[in-house]
């Protein structure tokens, strides 16, 4: 089984599958599809696609509060089935803004 | 040339031995009472400490155009001097030292170090008379192989550098033994820009004197050989000089609006202003500034040049592009991205892009702040490190939801109930102390929470005597910038230890409504920008004072 392919359109294996969720801080949930071995990279993108975003890394995905790192995959961050992921876009400051 | 800076060397002795032959044998006895050999060993040191700051520091300055070049011809020339000589102006600022009194004799000071590697007899040779004075010189350098044939030329250069040399040195030799008041003030600078060149000067002086300032000397540039340049205070509308206090080295900045009557070589033909810059180290430095400026003439045109006008002049000028590269070194391998801590499952991942935020006059973002928590974080001993809590970025972003409705963001229980998953693990009221960042408004600020376990036990009279004081601290480099937060926090401890402990009880919940809430008296930003990097600061800071505090109770 190859990580490579694209977990959200390709299903060879339906039983090893798992959902997950992305929050995105106004609540609003996005479920995909996953391998265990998936790249989160691969689900990252695919979600700043939909989120109409050229950039993932305008996002920052937390699980339980960790930040995940992109080139980790599914099983390596304990993701599991049903697990919820949170959005967030990143943020800066410098001086406030009134 | 080469050639010609090394026969102002020669002829240095010369100019010292004959007006004062006694006064050399004076010194030669107290240098041999105070000991040779240390005071060599001791310039040895000064010189491969200071030398490549001053390289650095000359790099970091605001030569513009062809400086570049020019430091790095400065490099290449003291440590060709350093080499062959030892450095002539740090043997003089040391000597000055032990001889506050005969400041304006550096070059006997620089004559006597040379020879500091030989004993007390080397010395009376040295100024014993003048028939003696090739071969003292010689055999110093000759120490140096390569420097030889150099030195083959120097006498025969000697004649011509004479004139320019003997005016400043002879005057200056006895005219000023004591204070600097109201007699030329003397530098001996590492480097000269002047007239849209660079030139490396070994054993040039600037003089400041009442009418005018003068600029003699020779550079090791090619094709450039001794100059003299004068500037008359009334053509002088600008002094700036740059301090750097850490390694006595300034760099003046003098403006002059140019006359046709200038004379030397070197000498633009060009009317209008004209910019003369050099760099010196000297331990005098700032009691020199002053005699200048005590000066007739010099007083109104001295101008120190702050930081933030310095500012000011390079965003408008042409060298703003290139102000990235005073604040960091340049890598030759291009950085991708740093994860820290290495192997860490919670490690950060700092990328080029979130590394470039670090550039002057630019926001700093999430990742910055929790590299830096977690930095810190990493800092504290392992035993001690579980008495901390540290939140990311986000938590403050989850807990006050300001993305759904504005309204019910600061909403105690809702707020609750968006982190609840965050603290399942830990026990905030466990911890000595809570850090959470705050961002929103495009502005960082920091919440730190003291002792949140004793909220519910704390007695009011007991805040004088008890250490663990439970309140909440603000810490806002922009005060005013991040309002109602006290509500919001002290209603989320309240829900997070009803949670927690099951208490209902109203005693307990107006004990967490009135939790303190202390916004700290704080150096403030002055700019729009800088936020983030107080932000880390004062982080680092209180961390440090927590740290002290629990090393002296422990």
């Amino acid at each position: 089984m190859s990580g490579n392919n694209n977990p959200i359109e390709e299903s060879t294996n339906e039983s090893s599958k798992l959902k997950l969720n992305i929050q995105a801080q106004d609540g609003s949930i996005v479920c995909y599809e996953v391998k265990p071995n998936t790249l989160m990279r691969k689900i990252f993108e695919a979600y700043s696609n939909k989120k109409q975003m050229t950039d993932y890394r305008v996002f920052r995905f937390l699980y339980h509060s960790k930040r995940i790192r992109s080139e980790k995959t599914v099983k390596e961050v304990g993701l599991k089935n049903g697990s919820k992921i949170d959005a967030m876009l990143f943020q800066n400051g410098g001086g406030p803004a009134h | 040339m080469n050639s010609s800076a090394e026969a102002m060397d020669v002829f240095e002795f010369k100019a010292e031995d004959q007006p004062s032959e006694i006064e050399a044998n004076r010194f030669c006895s107290k240098y041999t009472i105070t000991g040779n050999g240390a005071l060599g060993t001791n310039m040895n040191s000064k010189e491969t400490g200071d030398e490549p700051s001053v390289d650095i520091e000359a790099a970091g300055s605001d030569f513009n155009g062809n400086h570049a070049l020019s430091s790095l011809d400065a490099e290449g020339c003291s440590d060709e001097r350093m080499l062959r000589l030892g450095s002539m102006p740090k043997i003089t600022s040391t000597n000055k030292r032990q001889y506050p009194d005969r400041e304006p004799n550096n070059r006997i000071g620089g004559s006597f170090l040379e020879g500091s590697s030989y004993n007390g007899t080397a010395f009376q040779e040295i100024f014993s008379g003048t028939p003696s004075n090739d071969e003292s010189v010689r055999a110093v350098s000759d120490v140096d192989e390569s420097t030889s044939e150099e030195l083959a030329s120097y006498s025969s250069a000697t004649p011509e550098n004479h004139d320019i040399l003997d005016g400043p040195l002879s005057n200056h030799h006895f005219d000023h033994w004591g204070m600097f008041e109201n007699k030329p003030i003397v530098f001996c600078p590492d480097y000269l820009y002047y007239g849209g060149t660079s030139y490396a000067v070994t054993d040039t002086t600037v003089t400041f004197s009442s009418n005018c300032v003068e600029v003699k000397g020779s550079a090791l540039n090619e094709n450039s050989g001794a100059f003299c340049i004068r500037f008359e205070v009334e053509d002088i509308f600008q002094i700036q000089p740059r301090l750097s206090g850490r390694f006595d080295v300034a760099v003046f900045k003098i403006h002059v609006n140019k006359r046709s009557t200038a004379e030397g070589e070197n000498a633009h033909e060009t009317s209008g202003i004209e910019v003369m810059e050099f760099a010196v180290n000297d331990f005098d430095l700032s009691e020199k500034c002053e005699a200048i400026r005590s000066l007739d003439g010099y007083k109104a045109v001295w101008n120190y040049l702050n930081e933030n006008e310095e500012r000011r002049e390079n965003s408008q000028g042409e060298t703003s592009n290139q102000r990235p590269k005073k604040y960091f070194p340049s890598y030759s391998e291009p950085l991708e991205e740093v994860i820290y801590p290495k192997g860490d499952p919670e490690a950060i991942c700092v990328s080029k892009r979130d590394f470039d935020l670090l550039a002057p006059d630019t926001f700093v973002n999430d990742t910055i702040i929790d590299f830096y928590i977690m930095y810190l974080k990493n800092g504290i001993p392992p035993e001690k490190r579980q008495r901390y809590h540290f939140f990311n970025c986000f938590f403050f972003r989850k807990l006050a939801d300001m993305d759904k409705d504005p309204n019910s963001a600061f909403d105690g229980h809702a707020a609750f109930l968006r982190v609840r998953k965050w603290t399942r693990k830990v026990d905030l009221f466990d911890k000595d102390f809570v850090f959470i960042p705050v961002n929103y408004n495009y502005h960082w600020s920091l919440i730190v929470i003291c002792h949140p376990g004793e909220v519910a036990n704390f007695a009011d009279d007991a805040a004088a005597s008890s250490v663990r004081v439970p309140c909440i601290l603000h810490m806002d480099s922009f005060r005013g910038s991040h309002v109602g937060l006290k509500d919001l926090l002290q209603s989320y401890l309240w829900e997070e230890w009803r949670e927690r402990t099951k208490e209902t009880s109203d005693v307990v919940s107006s004990k967490f409504r009135n939790l303190r809430f202390l916004s700290l008296e704080l150096p403030q930003q002055q700019n729009l920008s800088d936020c983030g990097l107080f932000f880390t600061t004062l982080r680092g800071e209180l961390l440090m004072k927590i740290l002290l505090v629990l090393v002296h109770t422990v």
